[in-house]
């Protein structure tokens, strides 16, 4: 089975365009007829499907374990609260511990440790995972969405992540081309969404938050050993910034595949909730991100760069 | 001594103007002498120094997080810790002996419970840096950077918080003021708790207009009072019914910053646009902002 092509776009700061980048390529490529798989990993925030104007359709819960404990089996012992890295379970003298489900991280200690097995399993829900598709088109979205409240965006993160492998695992999906749309930042949740990738497209804007957090995005693909590459975008807002950037890009051999120009269409294009390549295909940013999803085509698929293999979900 | 009220800028969405909007906050009040004392809690990606300027005074190792240890000499090699992981994160090595994958452990030390040999110890890891400064209006400044890949942002987010804290009350300042992660995860969640008032930035575009209804869905969970300013509000027709939505959820929009080349100009020489560019819209319309503030402020309401 042919193993899709990979692409995380990152890029540490929010706001550059990560999302406007991962979209415009997603559709273009769509529309020339690849069968592509756009994931939305922005857990706390997921936008693709309103930058392409879609109704997402929930899929399905992502849980945790949570403990349960059975009043009737519990000795009062307190094991299970003194073992807890989290705090979440407070032993109470003469009654069975209380839980705080807000601070539980569903590691299970606590189940492991009860000697009077008086602990199962139950669920605590962090998010769940949606499902979007163009109507006749080839293009599928994937994404999932943090609960507001929960702080865990990792593991919702690395739960579609998982699912997404299990898609390219089954032969039925068939994606010439997976784009995963990354969260801002350098945290945990950023690496469970490069982590499968094959290739890193890194966005940046030229002004020195965009510079200090590429830096910081270029970090994150290194220590993933990801071939990195850079596309600047609103290129045009500073010549000095730009600049930089590209001092930066030379000194770290990073190829920069487009720079992007700041563009009332992609604002018209943000409102209107349709990607600027479609919308106003002859403009700037339009006919800058076509060349860039070419030479990423190129990249990627057509020059067909040494297959890792899947890894099991 | 009264405590200072500790307001935390976020938006749900990144990029619609937090730094912007707290550097301008910081400078305004540095000129009219509203003691503040400034946090940076976008520990992922730390950006106000860039433009406030940052004179170091301090910084420490944050060693907060905790990851697996194997001993290979005690290790029987049974696979009980591979199998019980909740996380994947121990992987069988050719020797048989199972080796943590660091971005993938969060060291809640299941595999040392169920460990027959006694082979696993949890130890401490870095998480990051915590730095404690100056800016350059003289404002004392915390400020921390994420080791890359780590989990556990929120945790280092408390402690930019305890030490402001520490030093507000110290110097007996009016405002703590904090600017928060994109996002509504760990570091937002943990920047919110406890903390008086959150201003939400948000651009009047879908994208912003949901993640800053997110965020302050989160903020108004943890019982803090909640504004909002409307960044660019001009960039698009949608901007009225932007700020309604804002209100109708609990923000009050407190100014209306326009579309300003200014305020790129200014990002672009790493200083807050009321210092270089006064007289330009958006520099007036911060202004308003932390004129209100400042009003809320007296009336002990925020």
């Amino acid at each position: 089975m042919k193993a899709p092509f990979i692409l995380a776009v990152a890029g540490g700061k929010g706001g550059v365009g990560k999302t406007t980048v991962a979209v415009n390529l997603a559709a273009y490529m769509a529309d020339r007829g690849l069968k592509l798989l756009l994931v939305d990993a922005d857990v706390d925030n997921p936008n693709d499907h309103v930058n392409l104007g879609l109704e997402p359709v929930k899929l399905k819960d992502i849980t945790v374990f949570a403990p349960v404990i059975d009043a009737r089996k519990c000795t009062r012992c307190g094991t299970c609260a003194r073992e807890c890295p989290e705090h979440a379970l407070l032993a109470a003298p003469g009654r069975e511990p209380i839980f705080f489900e807000d601070r539980c991280s569903g590691c299970r200690v606590c189940q492991l440790v009860c000697p009077e097995d008086a602990i199962s399993e139950g669920h605590k829900a962090l998010g769940h995972i949606f499902r979007a598709r163009e109507g006749e088109g080839s293009l599928e979205l994937l994404g999932a969405e943090l609960k507001p409240g929960e702080a865990r965006s990792p593991l919702v993160a690395k739960a579609l992540m998982d699912e997404v492998l299990a898609r390219l695992g089954n032969a039925r999906g068939g994606y010439d081309v997976v784009i995963v749309d990354c969260p801002p930042g350098v945290s945990n949740t950023v690496v469970q969404a490069m982590r499968h990738a094959r290739l890193a497209l890194l966005i940046t804007e030229p002004t020195p938050l965009g510079l200090s957090t590429l830096k910081l995005a270029l970090k994150v693909a290194e220590k993933l050993s990801l071939p990195a590459y850079l596309a600047v975008n609103r290129a045009d807002i500073s010549g000095h910034g730009l600049k930089a950037v590209e001092e930066l890009a030379a000194s770290r051999g990073l190829p920069i595949l487009a720079r992007v120009p700041f563009d009332e269409a992609a604002v018209r294009a943000s409102v209107e909730g349709v990607p600027v390549v479609r919308l106003e295909p002859r403009s700037r940013a339009a006919r800058e991100l076509v060349r860039l999803a070419e030479v990423v085509l190129e990249l990627g698929v057509m020059r067909g760069q040494p297959q890792r293999e899947l890894e099991k979900p | 001594m009264s405590e200072a009220t500790e307001l935390v800028v976020v938006s749900g969405k990144g990029g619609v103007g937090k730094t912007t909007v707290s550097a301008s906050l910081a400078f305004f009040y540095s000129t009219q002498r509203l003691e503040a004392v400034i946090a940076d809690a976008d520990v992922d990606t730390p950006s106000l120094h860039l433009v406030l300027g940052f004179r170091l005074k301090r910084s420490e190792e944050a060693r907060l997080s905790k990851k697996a240890r194997v001993d290979p000499a005690k290790c029987v090699r049974c696979g009980a810790c591979v199998r019980t992981c909740p996380y994947g994160a121990l992987e069988q090595g050719q020797d048989g002996v199972p080796e943590p994958i660091w971005y993938l452990c969060e060291g809640c030390g299941a595999c040392r419970v169920v460990c027959p040999s006694g082979a696993i110890d949890i130890v401490p890891a870095r998480t990051g840096k915590l730095v404690e400064g100056t800016t350059r209006y003289g404002q004392p400044m915390v400020s921390a950077q994420l080791e890359v890949g780590e989990h556990n942002s929120g945790l280092l987010v408390s402690q930019v918080r305890l030490r402001a804290r520490a030093i507000a009350a110290e110097r007996g300042a009016k405002l703590l003021l904090v600017d928060g992660a994109p996002g509504i995860g760990c570091p937002v969640v943990s920047s919110l708790v406890g903390a008086d008032a959150a201003l939400v930035v948000a651009e009047p575009t879908p994208e912003s207009l949901r993640g800053a209804l997110r965020v302050l869905q989160v903020a108004r969970h943890f019982g803090l009072k909640t504004y909002s300013v409307l960044n660019k509000y001009d960039l698009s027709p949608f901007w009225q019914e932007a700020a309604g939505k804002l209100a109708e959820a609990g923000a009050p929009v407190l100014a209306l910053v326009p579309y300003d080349k200014a305020v790129v100009d200014a990002l672009a020489q790493g200083r807050p646009v009321p210092e270089l560019y006064p007289s330009s819209r958006a520099a007036e319309a911060l202004e308003e902002l932390a004129e209100a503030l400042e009003g809320l402020l007296k009336e002990g309401r925020p």
